[in-house]
């Protein structure tokens, strides 16, 4: 099958029977919803971009399974060009849509998946890795979206996932049968799940040998039997839902999203097994994925802060502030932070290297460095972009009121629409809604709907700052520099 | 003469890619009124988006920065121009010239 368009993605979504909730109901037409809309349009530009010829060379890669175009998403990583590529891919997508697009955990997932099945099989003489294969090449040749889901809702942090109050918390295999298995539990703050035609069930940290119930990956269609969503609420959210939402969403056309999907006794067939209680390679899947997924933010997030830094300095000339000193060196700042970041996701991409299953691995150690700067530096730039935005982002009257045609029974017999451009207009030759437009931007990814993507998702997805601080340890190399130390300083042990 | 175009992905460019082919489209016009050449030509340079597989006289590959990370790999080509900056146009517009030129001459 050829590469699909956002359209024909679109109406494929509309055949699935995904079972999908959201403010205390069960939402039937979810493609249409405007509040999951937006998402779903995120994720149709990485169709459409992959048939144009200004981003087809990021978009699309050759299959090292079939030979065949692909949409990269759905790529094996086959060198360290390839890694570089998927980086530059995600800033692409990032500047496109100004929101999470959703696509990147199922890559992440189909890498790590594929070479950790290739390991477990030749300790335990499994067939995860022929199942994985078969199940990619299906994947790649209808040109699916595939959520990698790994975080379980966890319960009690202190506590191993068997030890739980409730054995729920961790998805497990409840029941083996002679044709597959079955299995319960949840993952939560599911990217793009909703609007994903598959899972690809991982666990979410390392397994004992006690707990090997919980070490199980698999993978599972959208709208299974059993299966459900449910959709979380973004800050401002019911904003699309008001009568010609424009102005105020900042950005109207895209979003992301998260969702609890809930597994309440789902059966999994064999040959959709990559997984199945070999606890020993539960760790390695989940450093793989985290890995590839921490590098991914050395992209995406980029993509998302050109847009930033562009929307703060069209501000900066909209107020006619430009011209200031500090105004220029802002925005040099929140340049230097954002390429700190793309350094960070091509140079774990630049130092990659191949697995035993031959796709290519990240640098983890410099992937983690990209992650834990990606704890930060958002929350800097967004900042900066207050700043030079002016308190008027967050005290701005509505779309309606600038629309309105209200008068106002005063000496001037204005009307509300009147009083209000008047009053809120910047530079002369700049129309107050244009300013209106780029503030609402603004407020839209500093605590808006797109503030999940940019601040608290860059802090937590793809693992809290303290998991990076911990592989970085692991990582360090501490013991060599001490002994540089001891060279240079002439100490002899 | 068919001319291939091949643009990187676009990550960054520091250009405006599809612009700057449009100012160089603008000097073949009289080659060429539709950017869609799917055959050759002699004595006229025929431009077209390069396709996987496809055969080229000439690979005019425009590249948003000078890494110029575009791949070529899919395409078979006997000459190739590539830039990675804006202010090449008439370097390019003087090569793909000289290779029509030549090429109608039997060179």
């Amino acid at each position: 099958m050829a590469l699909m368009t956002g359209a024909e993605y679109i109406e494929s979504l509309r055949k699935l029977n995904t079972q999908v909730y959201m403010f205390g109901q069960k939402i039937d037409n979810w493609v249409d919803h405007p509040i999951i809309k937006p998402s779903i349009n995120c994720v149709a530009i990485t169709y459409d971009l992959a048939h144009d010829p200004e981003y087809a060379d990021l978009m699309t890669a050759t299959s090292n399974l079939t030979g065949n175009k692909i949409n990269r998403f759905s790529h094996l990583h086959q060198s360290t060009d390839d890694l570089r590529k998927k980086v530059k891919m995600q800033r692409l997508l990032g500047q496109k849509t100004a929101s999470c697009f959703q696509r990147c955990v199922g890559m992440d997932a189909f890498n790590s998946v594929f070479s950790t099945t290739y390991e477990c099989d030749k300790v335990h003489g499994t067939h995860y890795h022929e199942n994985f294969k078969k199940y990619l090449t299906y994947i790649q040749d209808n040109d699916l979206i595939v959520d990698g889901a790994m975080t379980d809702p966890k319960g009690d942090r202190g506590l191993a996932q068997g030890a739980q109050a409730d054995p729920d918390l961790f998805v497990h295999i409840v029941e083996k049968r002679e044709d597959g298995i079955v299995v319960r539990g949840a993952k939560a703050h599911q990217t793009g799940s909703i609007n994903s035609h598959e899972h690809l069930i991982m666990p979410t940290q390392a397994v004992s040998e006690g707990d090997k119930k919980y070490a199980v990956a698999f993978a599972i269609e959208s709208d299974a039997e059993g299966l459900f969503m449910v959709y979380g609420r973004q800050s401002c959210d019911t904003r699309k839902l008001e009568k010609d939402a424009d102005v105020d969403l900042g950005n109207k056309k895209f979003g992301g999203q998260e969702a609890l999907v809930v597994f309440d006794d789902v059966f999994i067939p064999n040959d959709r097994i990559f997984l199945c209680e070999e606890y020993d390679f539960a760790g390695m899947l989940v450093e793989r994925f985290a890995g590839y997924h921490r590098q991914s933010y050395g992209g995406c997030k980029v993509g998302v802060g050109d847009v930033l830094i562009g929307a703060a300095a069209l501000v900066a000339d909209y107020n006619g502030a430009q011209k200031a000193s500090h105004i220029k060196d802002k925005l040099i700042e929140m340049t230097h932070l954002n390429e700190t970041l793309y350094c960070c996701g091509i140079a774990c991409s630049a130092e990659g290297y191949p697995t035993e299953a031959g796709n290519y691995q990240i640098d983890l150690l410099l992937a983690n460095v990209c992650k834990q700067n990606v704890t930060r530096f958002p929350y800097e730039i967004v900042r900066l972009a207050e700043d030079i935005a002016g308190g008027l982002m967050v005290t701005m009257p509505s779309q309606a009121d600038f629309r309105s045609d209200l008068k106002i029974p005063t000496k001037s017999d204005l009307s509300l629409g009147e009083w209000t451009t008047k009053f809120f207009k910047g530079v002369a030759d700049v129309p107050t809604e244009n300013r209106m437009r780029i503030l609402r931007f603004i407020e839209n990814i500093a605590l808006g709907a797109s503030a999940v993507g940019y601040r608290t998702e860059s802090m937590h997805g793809a693992g809290s700052p303290q998991a990076q601080r911990i592989m970085i340890a692991r990582q360090g190399n501490l013991a060599a520099k001490k002994e540089l130390a001891k060279v240079i300083a002439g100490i002899v042990d | 003469m068919r001319v291939g175009v091949k643009f990187c992905g676009g990550c960054n460019p520091r250009y405006d890619r599809s612009g700057e082919l449009d100012k160089i489209l603008s000097h073949f016009e009289k080659d060429s009124d539709a950017f869609a050449a799917d055959h050759a030509e002699k004595g006229k340079a025929l431009f077209g988006f390069a396709k996987e597989g496809g055969a080229y006289d000439v690979l005019l590959v425009i590249c948003g920065c000078n890494n110029q990370c575009a791949s070529t790999d899919d395409y078979t080509f006997g000459k190739k121009i590539s830039i990675g900056e804006t202010g090449n146009i008439p370097m390019v517009v003087r090569l793909i010239t000289e290779y029509r030129d030549e090429e109608a001459q039997g060179a």
